[in-house]
Formats: C-alpha cells, sequence, structure tokens
C-alpha cells in the first residue's frame, strides 16, 4: 500500500479543546471570509441605500487589502471608524428603528468586524452573522433575485468555513477552488430533501407570536389612506405590478375592472380622507344579480392595510375584514406577497337601503362650510331646475365631456380646488374628476363618495393571469341614488373614455400589449407569479391542504408534525444513501482483475487473509495448488510489482496484466486434497 | 478567578470527585465512551456504537443562530428565509454525517515506536488505513497534550507520529488515544477512543557524567581509532528502529531510499560491565550508570560484556548486542512494584 505522509503541521492546529490555543487565520481563510461577507450582503445590497452600499464596498475594498497585507489597524483608528459609520447609517435612517435599519446596522458591523479579524473563532461569528445578513435581507424584500444572492451567499459562507476548519485541522494541501466549491454543493444537494421536508411540512404558524417590525422609512409604492388632486401621479409612473389575479371562469371585461382600494367620504376642502370608526360597522348588504366571480388574487407588499379587490367583494379571506364600505382591510399591514381568494359581483346593487337613512345622507353629504362657492352657486342654480339626481348626474358628466381635458401634467390647484379645477384649469386625471364630481354631487343633496383603487389590467398569456400595475392607479365616485344603492359614476370616463377601455396608455399612444418586448414581459412576469405561488404563497392554510391527495382533509399541526417527522426520516435516509454510496475514485482495473483473481482462487479453495503479502500468499497457494503453481506465482509477482512500483510498469503492461488475471481458471483438481482453510484467525477481517 | 474564591477549592475538588464517579460508571456500562481499561487488539475498525459526536462550540453558536433564524421566519411566515433556514440547518445536518462518515470504516493498523532513553520524547507511528470506500480528511489523533493531524487518500496508508513524554524505563502502555475530526464545517467534534494494546520499551536515561569505562587489563593495547561517522563501511537500507543520525542523507536523497550507515565491526577490547561492581550505587542508579557504560563501550567500537543478576549478555558488540543490553537494563524489577505500566 502506498503511504501517504501526514499532513501534520507542526505550527498551529487546534486542539482537542480547540480554545486552549486559539489558531490564527491565515491569509486564506481570511480572504475566503472576506468574499463570504461579501456574497451574504449581496441579497443586501440590493435594499439598502446606494450611498451606504457604496461606502461597505469602499470599506469591504481596504478591509480586503489590508488583511491580504496581514495589517491590524489600531484600536484608536478601529473604534472611532465604527463609530462613525455605524452612526452615519442610523442617520441615513433619521435614527427610528426598524427592519431596514436593523438591517443596515448588521451590513455596516459585518464589513467593520473584518477590520479585527484574526482567529478562527473571529471567523466563525462572522460568518454566523452572515448567514443572519441574508435572512434579514428577506424581511426587506422577497424576490427571487433575492433568493440567488442569498443560495450564492450561503454557498460561500460554508465554503469560508470549510476553509477555515480545514485551517484549523492543519491540511497543509488544500483543495482547489474547483474541488472545494463542488463539494460546498454536493453538501448542499445532499442536504435539500431535508430541507424540503421541513420547508412544506415543518408545522407552521397560523398567528405569529409577535409583530413583524415596522420599517423606519416608507419606500413602497402603493395607494394611501387620503387623496389630494396630484397625490396619485407619482403612481402613474411606477410600471411595476401592483397585483396579479387568476380568474377561475371567464375574465370580466377589462372596462368592467374596478378594483376596490379605500373608500374615502370626508373631506375638509383639499384632500378626501377614510372615516375608520365607520367602517367598523357591518357592511352595506349587497344583492347580486349574476352569479359571482371568484378569483386568486397575488397582492404585492404595499406596508399598508388595504386589499384590492374586484368591485364589489362578497366575504373577506382569513385575516382580512370586509369594512361598512366593502373595501378590504388586512388586519396586519401587507409587507410581503399576499394571496388571497376572493369573490366579487360584477352585477349588484350596494346598499339599496341606507341603514341609518339620516346619519348616513348627512354623513355623505357633508361638506366644509365657505369652500368652493362657484359650484355651490353652480349647483344651487341645477338644483333650481331640476329635483333628478340622475338629471344632476348626467348634466355634470356632459359638462365635463364637453370642456375638460385629461392629462397627466395638470396645473396646480389652490384653497378652492374644486373651484379652480371646474371653472379654470379645466384639465386634470382621474383624481381630479372624482374629487370634483363627488364634491358637485354633495353640493346637489346626493350621497357620494369617492372610491380608490386601480381599474383596468392586462392579460398575460403565458400564465393565464392578469397583471394590474400601479400606473393603473384609478379613482372614483359612488353616488347613492333612490332604489339603487350606491352606484359608481366614473367621470374621467366621460372625459377620457380611451383611459377605461385601454388603460393608460390608450390615452398617451403607446399599448402595452403591441411593444415589441411584451413576450419577454410576459414570460418574466409569469415566472415572478409562479415564484409567488410556490414559494411566497405557501403558508398555514395550504399547508394544511397539502396532505389532502394522502386523504388528510383538513391537517392539523399533530398531523403535519407526523408527517414532517416521517418526511425528514425519508429524507434523511435518502441523504445517507446518497453519502454512502459515494467512492471518490473508482477502484483501479487492475485492483478490481486481481480480486477477481482472488476469487477464482479461493472457490478454488485457497482464499486470501487480508493480512497476508501478495507473495506470500502465492507461495501458499502454489503449495496447495500444485497444477497452478508457476501461474499463480507469475501473477502474483507481476501484480506485487504493480502494487509496490506502480509508476515503472507500462500501461500497456497493467492492461495485459489486468486481462490475464481475469483469465485465470484453477485447473480442476485431481486428488481428493481439500485445501486447508487460510492460516490466522478466522474472525479476523 | 474561581480558584481564589473561598470554598472553591473544595467545590472543585467536589466537582472533581464526581466526574471521576461518572467516568467510572461510563466506563463499566459504556466501554467505548470512556476506554479506560479494556485493550484492544489491533488493527481497530472504528464503526458506528464507538464513535461520538457532540457540537463543538462554534456548532453550538450556528445552531442557536439558525433556531432564531428558523423560529423568526416562522414567525413572519417569511418563506424564502424559512428556506434559507431549513437548507442552511440541513446542511449543518449533512456536515456532521460527512464527519462521521470520515471517521467510520477508519483502521488503526500499527502503532510503533523506537525505544528510547527515559526523558527523551518517544515518537510513537500510527499507521491509519483509509479503507477502499472514501478518503478521509481533517483527522486528528490525540494522546495526552500531543495531538497531530492527517488526511488519508482513498486506499492509502497515513502515518502518524506523535511524541510521547517518557520518565520512567521500562514497558511504556500506549494508553488510550483520541481520534477526532471537526471536519468539514469545523462545528462538531467527532470523536473515537482508541487504546490498542501496544507498549514500548523506555531504555534507562543514561547517566550524565559517568567515570570512564572500567577496562580490563587484557583490553588495554589496541584502540579502535575510528569514531563513528567517520568511514561508513557499507550503507544499507533503512530498517524502523535505526537511530535518525545514522542516515545518509545526501545518500538518501540521490537513491530516493533511506540508507543507513553501517559501521565495520570494529575490533576493541573487552570490557566487563559487572552489576556487582557497581554495588555503592542506589539502585536506579546502578542502572544509569550500566547504560551509560553499555553505550560508551558501543559507541568507541569496543567488546563488551553485561552481567546484571540473572542475565549475562556478550561479549559481543553492535547495535543488537547494544540494544539487547539496554533491553535487559530496561526490563530489570522495579524497586517497587507499583511504578510498571502506570502512565496515563
Amino acid at each position: 500500500m502506498s503511504a501517504a505522509t501526514a499532513d501534520a503541521a507542526a505550527t498551529d492546529l487546534a486542539g482537542w479543546r480547540g480554545q486552549a490555543t486559539p489558531v490564527r487565520l491565515d491569509r486564506r481563510s481570511l480572504l475566503w471570509t472576506a468574499a463570504a461577507v461579501a456574497a451574504a450582503l449581496l441579497p443586501l445590497a440590493l435594499v439598502l441605500p446606494a450611498w451606504l452600499v457604496a461606502v461597505l464596498a469602499v470599506l469591504w475594498a481596504a478591509a480586503v487589502a489590508l488583511l491580504r497585507r496581514g495589517i491590524l489597524l489600531p484600536m484608536v483608528v478601529r473604534l472611532p471608524l465604527t463609530l462613525l459609520v455605524a452612526g452615519a447609517a442610523l442617520a441615513a435612517y433619521d435614527f427610528r428603528f426598524g427592519r431596514d435599519t436593523g438591517a443596515a446596522l448588521l451590513a455596516t458591523m459585518l464589513v467593520l468586524k473584518l477590520l479585527e479579524l484574526r482567529r478562527a473563532r473571529d471567523a466563525r461569528s462572522v460568518l454566523g452573522f452572515a448567514l443572519f445578513a441574508s435572512m434579514a435581507a428577506f424581511l426587506l424584500d422577497q424576490g427571487p433575485a433575492m433568493l440567488l444572492a442569498a443560495a450564492l451567499g450561503v454557498v460561500v459562507v460554508l465554503t469560508a468555513l470549510a476553509e477555515v476548519a480545514d485551517h484549523e485541522s492543519g491540511a497543509l494541501r488544500r483543495p482547489r477552488l474547483r474541488t472545494r466549491l463542488l463539494s460546498t454543493l454536493k453538501l448542499l444537494a445532499l442536504s435539500l430533501p431535508l430541507a424540503l421536508a421541513g420547508f412544506f411540512l415543518f408545522p407552521r404558524l397560523a398567528s405569529p407570536l409577535w409583530g413583524v417590525p415596522g420599517k423606519a422609512t416608507e419606500s413602497r409604492t402603493g395607494l394611501s389612506d387620503d387623496m389630494a388632486p396630484g397625490d396619485i401621479a407619482s403612481l402613474y409612473l411606477d410600471d411595476s405590478p401592483a397585483l396579479r389575479v387568476r380568474f377561475e371562469g371567464a375574465a370580466p371585461p377589462r372596462s368592467a375592472m374596478y378594483w376596490r382600494g379605500p373608500v374615502l367620504s370626508q373631506f375638509d376642502g383639499r384632500s378626501w380622507t377614510r372615516t375608520p370608526y365607520r367602517e367598523l360597522i357591518a357592511p352595506e348588504p349587497v344583492d347580486v344579480h349574476a352569479a359571482p366571480l371568484r378569483y386568486r388574487s397575488m397582492q404585492e407588499p404595499t406596508d399598508r392595510r388595504y386589499v384590492l379587490a374586484l368591485d364589489v367583494p362578497l366575504a373577506a379571506p382569513r385575516g382580512v375584514s370586509l369594512q361598512r364600505t366593502r373595501s378590504l382591510s388586512s388586519r396586519r399591514p401587507l409587507d410581503q406577497v399576499e394571496t388571497f381568494e376572493l369573490q366579487s359581483a360584477v352585477h349588484y346593487t350596494l346598499g339599496r337601503e341606507l341603514s341609518y337613512p339620516a346619519v348616513d345622507r348627512q354623513h355623505y353629504t357633508a361638506l366644509p362650510e365657505q369652500f368652493n362657492p362657484r359650484t355651490r352657486a353652480l349647483l344651487d342654480e341645477w338644483r333650481r331646475s331640476t329635483s333628478d339626481p340622475q338629471e344632476l348626474i348626467r348634466r355634470a358628466l356632459q359638462w365635463f365631456n364637453r370642456e375638460f381635458t385629461y392629462t397627466l401634467e395638470p396645473q396646480l390647484l389652490g384653497r378652492d380646488s374644486v373651484d379652480e379645477f371646474l371653472f379654470g384649469t379645466k384639465e386634470g386625471y382621474c383624481e381630479h374628476f372624482a374629487s370634483a364630481f363627488t364634491v358637485m354631487m354633495r353640493m346637489g343633496g346626493i350621497p357620494a363618495r369617492v372610491v380608490t383603487g386601480y381599474q383596468g389590467g392586462y392579460p398575460n398569456t403565458m400564465g393565464g393571469h392578469w397583471v394590474v400595475r400601479h400606473s393603473d392607479a384609478h379613482a372614483w365616485s359612488e353616488v347613492w341614488l333612490q332604489d339603487r344603492g350606491w352606484v359608481r359614476i366614473d367621470p374621467t370616463s366621460a372625459v377620457a373614455p380611451a383611459r377605461i377601455e385601454d388603460g393608460l396608455e390608450g390615452l398617451t399612444g403607446g399599448n402595452a400589449e403591441d411593444v415589441w418586448w411584451a413576450p419577454l414581459r410576459n414570460a418574466s412576469d409569469w415566472a415572478v407569479r409562479s415564484w409567488n405561488e410556490l414559494m411566497l404563497g405557501f403558508d398555514a392554510a395550504r399547508q394544511r391542504q397539502l396532505l389532502r391527495p394522502l386523504g388528510v382533509e383538513d391537517a392539523d399541526w399533530k398531523t403535519l408534525g407526523g408527517a414532517f417527522a416521517i418526511a425528514a426520516g425519508v429524507a434523511l435516509l435518502l441523504t445517507l444513501a446518497l453519502v454512502l454510496r459515494e467512492r471518490s475514485a473508482p477502484l483501479d482495473p487492475l485492483l478490481r482483475a486481481y480480486r477477481s483473481f482472488l476469487r477464482r482462487l479461493a472457490r478454488a479453495g485457497v482464499a486470501k487473509a487480508p493480512q497476508e503479502a501478495p507473495l506470500a500468499f502465492a507461495e501458499r497457494a502454489a503449495a496447495l495448488l500444485p497444477a497452478d503453481a508457476e501461474r499463480v506465482r507469475a501473477l502474483s509477482g507481476r501484480y506485487a510489482q504493480w502494487r509496490y512500483a506502480r509508476a515503472q510498469m507500462a500501461p500497456a503492461l497493467q492492461r495485459e496484466l489486468a486481462v490475464a488475471l481475469r483469465a485465470f481458471r484453477a485447473s480442476p483438481r485431481r486428488g481428493p486434497a481439500r485445501a486447508r482453510p487460510m492460516p490466522g484467525k478466522p474472525g479476523e477481517r | 478567578m474561581l480558584a481564589r474564591l473561598p470554598g472553591a477549592a473544595a467545590l472543585h475538588h467536589l466537582a472533581v470527585d464526581a466526574s471521576r464517579r461518572i467516568m467510572r460508571v461510563a466506563e463499566r456500562r459504556l466501554p467505548a465512551l470512556t476506554r479506560w481499561r479494556a485493550l484492544e487488539q489491533l488493527p481497530v475498525v472504528l464503526d458506528r456504537r464507538r464513535i461520538y459526536v457532540l457540537p463543538s462550540p462554534p456548532g453550538l453558536f450556528f445552531g442557536l443562530l439558525v433556531a432564531v433564524m428558523l423560529i423568526g421566519a416562522l414567525n413572519y411566515n417569511n418563506n424564502p428565509a424559512l428556506m434559507l433556514g431549513f437548507v442552511v440547518a440541513s446542511a449543518l445536518h449533512t456536515s456532521l454525517l460527512s464527519g462521521y462518515l470520515s471517521l467510520r470504516g477508519l483502521r488503526l493498523v500499527q502503532v510503533q515506536g523506537s525505544p528510547v532513553h527515559a526523558g527523551e520524547p518517544l515518537r510513537l507511528r500510527f499507521s491509519f488505513e483509509a479503507g477502499e470506500r472514501r478518503s478521509r480528511r481533517g483527522l486528528c489523533l490525540q494522546r495526552g497534550q500531543a495531538h497531530a493531524c492527517f488526511s488519508i487518500a482513498i486506499g492509502a496508508v497515513a502515518e502518524v507520529e506523535i511524541d510521547l513524554p517518557t520518565s520512567q524505563r521500562g514497558w511504556l502502555p500506549i494508553g488510550r488515544i483520541r481520534v477526532f475530526t471537526r471536519h468539514p464545517l469545523g462545528l462538531f467534534r467527532i470523536w473515537s477512543w482508541i487504546h490498542p494494546d501496544r507498549r514500548v520499551l523506555v531504555y534507562p536515561a543514561p547517566e550524565a557524567s559517568a567515570p570512564a569505562l572500567p577496562r580490563s587489563s587484557e583490553a588495554g593495547g589496541q584502540r579502535n581509532r575510528r569514531g563513528p561517522g567517520e568511514e561508513p563501511h557499507s550503507l544499507r537500507e533503512y530498517r524502523v528502529g535505526d537511530p535518525l543520525r545514522l542516515v545518509a542523507w545526501k545518500r538518501s536523497a540521490r537513491t530516493g531510499h533511506l540508507m543507513v550507515r553501517e559501521f565495520e565491526t570494529p575490533v576493541g577490547g573487552d570490557v566487563q560491565l559487572d552489576w556487582a561492581r557497581v554495588a555503592e550505587l542506589p539502585y536506579e542508579a546502578r542502572i544509569r550508570r550500566l547504560s551509560r557504560w553499555v553505550l560508551d563501550a558501543e559507541r568507541e567500537g569496543l567488546r563488551y560484556t553485561l552481567l546484571v543478576p540473572g542475565t549475562r549478555l556478550g561479549p559481543a558488540s553492535g547495535s543488537d548486542h547494544l540494544h539487547a543490553c539496554l533491553r535487559a537494563l530496561a526490563l530489570l524489577p522495579q524497586p517497587h512494584q507499583h511504578a510498571a505500566g502506570n502512565d496515563r
């Protein structure tokens, strides 16, 4: 057997205790640790402020340069630097604490810790917190890009761990980069079955034990709880998806796709706001005129509570309440992609009777005094000529249609915003129209309110779903008419019907469906939707249904725990089977041939004891099998020559020997002399 | 810090006592866990019944970290974080498995050590076989304070050397050794005790400044002028047990085999090294004196005879004779019969 010399490093090794002699890291493990920090911070770099990322990148590069040269900055430099950078990170969030502040601090500390990296212990704690940073990134964003970045982080962190451990045990010859990465990937691949079992079957919490920490900064786009003309404008420019919807049956026509968001009923002369206390009362009743639509909606995170539903939702899913005005409101802010199973009526009568006629009528016609006198005068004049609410509506819409223009860049409005809009600028977008129209109705004595939400959507033929983008944000009015209840009036459609028929692009000339990269966009949107569905949408409710194919209708945590245990066991067995099967190098063909030679001899009655050398065995075999003595000696001799002086034998000769070994057959016995079993202890391996 | 507190010494004593008692019970119930007494025949194959695993301190830290990650992810129902947590957790578990497998099936086939004089470190050489199934990385061997790490390629044999301190002549049992690994991530300590049934001989320490050799009269005339290391008579291949100073390094490098200088058997006078002639010394000092003389006589190329109670060796000279003499001296009965084989 060829002897390999021990990789015993005379310098420091970690002993059994490890701590007694702290091991200094070598350059290679230092650099791996630095690389792991960079990789683990990659996901965070996607969500942290750009300037902080730049500062951290510079610090990281400086730290790597110092590590390469083996320079340790003195404490007088490190401490103020740490305080400075951490302070700057805090200042970026105005010293408010939230998830994002925490993540920024963690990233800062990780990079700064590199400056004092010396020992294996330091490296391990840095690597541990680096893993934590990847996880923290997921609290801020959960897109597929994030997961890719985090996966990369895990690979590099584990590789760095292996590198540090190898250095610690004093391996002088480290594997090459490729081998290293491959072994990490193998480790991860072998871990995947157990990880999947845990992910799908580990019992989930239906409700959190403690609240999700908020964020210090509001950075997400979405509808707000109030509306002043000019607000949504920023949304119109945001082309990112707000909502993805898959209908169970046929989708309603696009012009009927009004996605109901917060309903605003209080006007202070300038902006519309919700009246939260009124929304706690039982929802206004709905008469449904056609079969309700069922659909599954996947709403992008907004950090707000509203849940969008097709006008009007009939029931609230879990964790969501149906407000009085038939808007859906989640119990907690939506900070990640959420899936809702919803049903809505498109043909309906909402609130045929006002539940509290006097109070409601008063509430929905209330206006601040001394605002918009010209509008009030106009409406008073109209009311003198007609008392029919429908006639008032018709007049207002006709007027809009005749004299107003739709633009995304309207002039700013002053104190009497409705007056200035109606009699001055005469241009605006949905907010202006909805606000002005609702005010006019209230002045005409008709209960009215503003509904904010989204209008329209784009079919994604690839995924079979509809995408509603933030640019589809919209506002419209609802007026209450005797016997008809709350009726949706969209004054914008009177001005710019194309806005409703074709979406915003219908007005601006571009068409989202016709651009050359539409298929690409569809495909990527489909990928994101599938990701959301598979990965983000999996929650306690879905988990309970997971075992349905196995006959478990509604799995409780005990069943799930059992299933998890079984699946984890199976996964472990799978891993074990794969690990046990592994063979780093295939057996040499000559070795295999020699084994077959030994098997033939064993069949002839001479078995080789493990401790027996080939030549000694050959002599014994030759003595017991005189007929084959010469052949056995010759083959064994050549084999021994190969085994112990491998380099000297030409490959052709090796092949020849292998063939000869395989071809060996013991001559048939003549005498009755069965060979005695081998000497030595029979029980020994 | 603890030791300075009043009563701490007593507490410490109690703790040590308790741990000893636990170890005694463990030795009885779980011989593989402690392996104090049970001696094993070589080769020893490590199997699952004798391999133990505990997380190392960094392993505990990582475990805690992953637990926090998982609980947080479950609480926030954050699926990607949960996936990440489970992947890391099961990667830790797989690393445990892989570390365990790098010990399992490892064979200790041989332990050798050349005799040294008491007080010199004894270099033990352990031969481990990897077996044909896997190569093994990051294995460490520990005995007492000393330890060495090694890796073995598939199907190969690794020879690991550890220095054993010696203090007393006579048989020195190898004692129990620990084979452990932290491979591959350093998060688990996986170990197995081996207590091979081997002992090595420790020669007596030669007296530092002994009087000159007691030459007998007939051997006065011719002296062999050749000192060792001047002109080797011939070279032969290294055999286990040859002293390192005899290795001809230059020639070895040229031929690729370790070559050892062999000296001509010199012709010198005979000396009688008699136990009775050093009767004035205490027991152990006599042994040390005789050891010194034996070494001196060999170095000077004399033929010498060793006379100790019950044994007469020689007259002869040469390596074999030298070792035979030293062995006889090493194995002289101990003055008090308790000390032998008590080294742990």
